[in-house]
This record gives structure tokens, C-alpha cells and sequence, in this order.
């Protein structure tokens, strides 16, 4: 039930996690293997260290609790949870609990791709002519939706909410599986894609997946960050973005790791990725998004 | 002497012309130029006031009474931001 991540390999060794693994982590990019493994066992309860000091995560939708000690980090709680540790090369992932700790899997999974060096996004992404465009900002911000207007312009959809990077080629790898829309929006959408179909909804929102409208599985090189900035007052533009703010939105967009060499690595990516990227603030203002390739090539940094 | 500590878990940004310090409990960000980063530099080595402010003197052109006044600035405004305490 192993497979690879971007050339890292998964082991998995209980059927039970294998659906869930392969729609959040598997996807059919061709990627040259590498030798690191991120490897989830399942353990009887072991001796929760309940002593250690709380950290709450805030997560989308739920909290979790993560104690650490030295270099093994303990998420949930006795009934529910998992172990994280790492070596070099190997990120172990340790679970209990009748009820799969879903949430502390996800965080260790991804915490393990990032020890591997590669970086996550956060983000709506599109690209013109294989070079991307990732769109930043808080939940909210209005990401998707310029993500669709960049599709109405011509763009491809590359991810409405998560990627992976590999910085030192700037190949990009969406990783979500369609868009999900709320009703307004996805209408508005289906005036433009009028073969698409509205069919599932999950928790409000309309499920479009990526199949429907063609997006191709393939990496694409990241050229630029896009901020979100909504300014009613202004008319919609693009302006330059300075680099410290830019080094926000990474830190946002990848979320902060929890292990101090995960963060050491993003801390020494960052700012490689701003001396290579266009930094651009996209203001949502007034009138038509400035979607065209006229536009997209004014500012840079 | 007095000297600060560092808030656990604060996260630095080298982009060379600026060092950008995280706070990732309170997404807070402070941008250090190249005096800010001698002083925080100094915060880190657990210096006190005067020997911050001697560094200074010593890299920039800015007098030993100037410098003290900027560096004790600049320690409050990363105390205030709770970057240090």
C-alpha cells in the first residue's frame, strides 16, 4: 500500500488509512524518486506524556493538542492521536486510538514533505503559458474567486487551495482535487463553463471536480507571488510588493512547521524564493480584474 | 546589568537588506534594517545596553549617547510587541 509523494515514499501498512492517503496525497505527477520516507504505523496506546506543556494548533475546523520533548512531538491524547519523530531521511509517524487522528496524520504527513524540502502553498494557483501565478491572502480574501476569474481569462487552474513547491526547480504540484464553490459563485461560474455540472455539495459548497474542466496533472514553474489586497476605493491593479511582506505571506501561505529544522529549512527558503519570484500585491478594487497578458507583465521585482 | 530574552518560537527571515522576526502565535512581524539587526543580535548574545549601544558606535556613524537612545528604542519597541521581554 506504499506510494510515492513527489518521489518520497509513503508506507503504510494499515488498510483502513489507505482511501484517505491516496485522495489527499496521491496524484499521478511523474516525479524522479528520492530516498526519503515518511512511514505511519499504528501502535497500541503507548505512555502519553499528559505532563508536557499544551500547545494548541488552530486548524480550519478543529483544534488540536501537541506536546513536545525534545525532538518527538505528541499530538491529540491518550484515546486519539500520533507520535511524530524524524531522522535524516525518515519521518515516523505513530497512531492510536479507535478513532483515526486524521488532522495529526495530515500535519505529520506534511511536516515530513517538508523535512524532505519541498514547501507547501496554501493558495489558489493558475498559470499562463506554464508559468504560475500563486494568489495569497487569508481565508476570506477572495482567492478562489480570482482564481475563477483568472480561468474566465483564459488561465489554467492549477489549485484552488493546496500545492507543493520543490524551490530549488520552482516546479509547482497542485494538490487538491477541484473547486469548491458556494452557490452564488458557482453559478456565476457556470455561465461561463456551461458544461460543467453542479452535482455534490459538501458543507455549503459546491464540489467541481478538476476533471470537469480539464485541469491537466502536470507541474508548472512558479513565477510569481500575487498578495490579495481588497480596496473598494482603488481600481483593480497590480503593484509591487515589498519583500518583507512578501516573506509574510510564505510564512502564512506554508504555515509555521512545528519542527524547529522544518523551520529552519523554510526560514533559509524564503528568502531564495523572494530574490527569484515577481512580488506583486493584486489589488481587488473597481472594474475588471487586470487579467490580461498586457497586465501581467508590468510590474516585476 | 540588564539583558532581554527572547520570546520562544520567534522565527527570522534573513533577506539581507532586512531581517524580518515572526511571531507565529501572533502572526506579528517586525523588520529589522541593519542597526536593528546589530541590536537584536546583541538581545540574542545576551549583551547589556552600553555594550549593544559600543557596537554601534563602532559600525555606524552615530555617537555612544545616540546610539544608546536608539537601541533602548528600539529594545521597547520589541518588547512591546512581545518579541522579547
Amino acid at each position: 500500500m506504499n506510494f510515492s509523494i513527489l518521489g518520497r515514499q509513503l508506507i503504510n501498512s494499515d488498510p483502513s488509512l489507505q482511501p484517505w492517503l491516496e485522495l489527499y496525497f496521491r496524484f499521478p505527477y511523474e516525479v524522479e524518486a528520492n530516498d526519503y520516507r515518511i512511514e505511519l504505523v499504528q501502535k497500541q496506546l503507548p505512555n502519553f506524556p499528559g505532563q508536557l506543556p499544551v500547545t494548541i494548533l488552530e486548524l480550519p475546523d478543529t483544534r488540536l493538542e501537541m506536546r513536545s520533548l525534545e525532538n518527538e512531538f505528541w499530538f491529540g491524547r491518550p484515546e486519539s492521536g500520533m507520535r511524530f519523530t524524524f531522522d535524516r531521511g525518515i519521518s515516523n509517524l505513530e497512531w492510536w486510538g479507535m478513532e483515526i487522528p486524521f488532522n495529526a496524520l495530515f500535519i505529520g504527513i506534511c511536516e515530513g514533505l517538508r523535512l524532505s524540502g519541498l514547501v507547501s502553498l496554501h493558495a489558489s494557483i493558475a498559470a499562463k503559458n506554464g508559468l504560475a501565478t500563486a494568489f495569497l491572502g487569508p481565508s476570506g480574501r477572495g482567492k478562489t474567486t480570482t482564481l475563477l476569474r483568472a480561468s474566465i481569462a483564459g488561465w489554467q487552474i492549477v489549485a484552488e487551495d493546496f500545492s507543493w513547491l520543490m524551490p530549488e526547480t520552482m516546479d509547482l504540484y497542485g494538490f487538491d482535487r477541484g473547486l469548491r464553490l458556494l452557490p452564488d459563485t458557482a453559478n456565476i461560474f457556470k455561465q461561463h463553463h456551461q458544461d460543467i455540472e453542479l452535482l455534490e455539495m459538501i458543507a455549503g459548497k459546491y464540489v467541481v471536480p478538476y476533471e470537469q474542466l480539464g485541469v491537466q496533472r502536470q507541474a508548472v514553474k512558479l513565477e510569481r507571488l500575487a498578495v490579495l489586497e481588497r480596496n473598494p476605493d482603488e481600481i483593480s491593479s497590480w503593484k509591487a510588493l515589498p519583500k518583507r511582506e512578501g516573506a509574510l505571506a510564505l510564512w502564512e501561505a506554508n504555515g509555521v512547521p512545528f519542527t524547529p529544522d522544518a523551520q529552519n529549512f523554510i526560514s533559509s527558503v524564503i528568502p531564495k524564493l523572494l530574490a527569484t519570484l515577481k512580488l506583486e500585491t493584486l489589488v481587488l478594487g473597481a472594474g475588471e480584474l487586470p487579467l490580461g497578458n498586457t497586465e501581467l507583465s508590468q510590474h516585476s521585482s | 546589568m540588564q539583558t532581554w530574552t527572547l520570546k520562544p518560537g520567534v522565527i527570522e527571515t534573513d533577506l539581507n537588506d532586512e531581517l524580518v522576526l515572526l511571531d507565529p502565535k501572533t502572526q506579528g512581524m517586525f523588520s529589522l534594517n541593519a542597526t536593528g539587526r546589530v541590536i537584536w543580535h546583541g538581545i540574542k548574545n545576551a549583551e547589556s545596553l552600553e555594550s549593544i549601544a559600543q557596537k554601534l558606535e563602532q559600525q555606524f556613524t552615530v555617537s555612544f549617547e545616540q546610539a544608546q537612545t536608539d537601541a533602548s528604542a528600539l529594545i521597547g519597541e520589541l518588547e512591546k510587541a512581545g518579541l522579547i521581554s
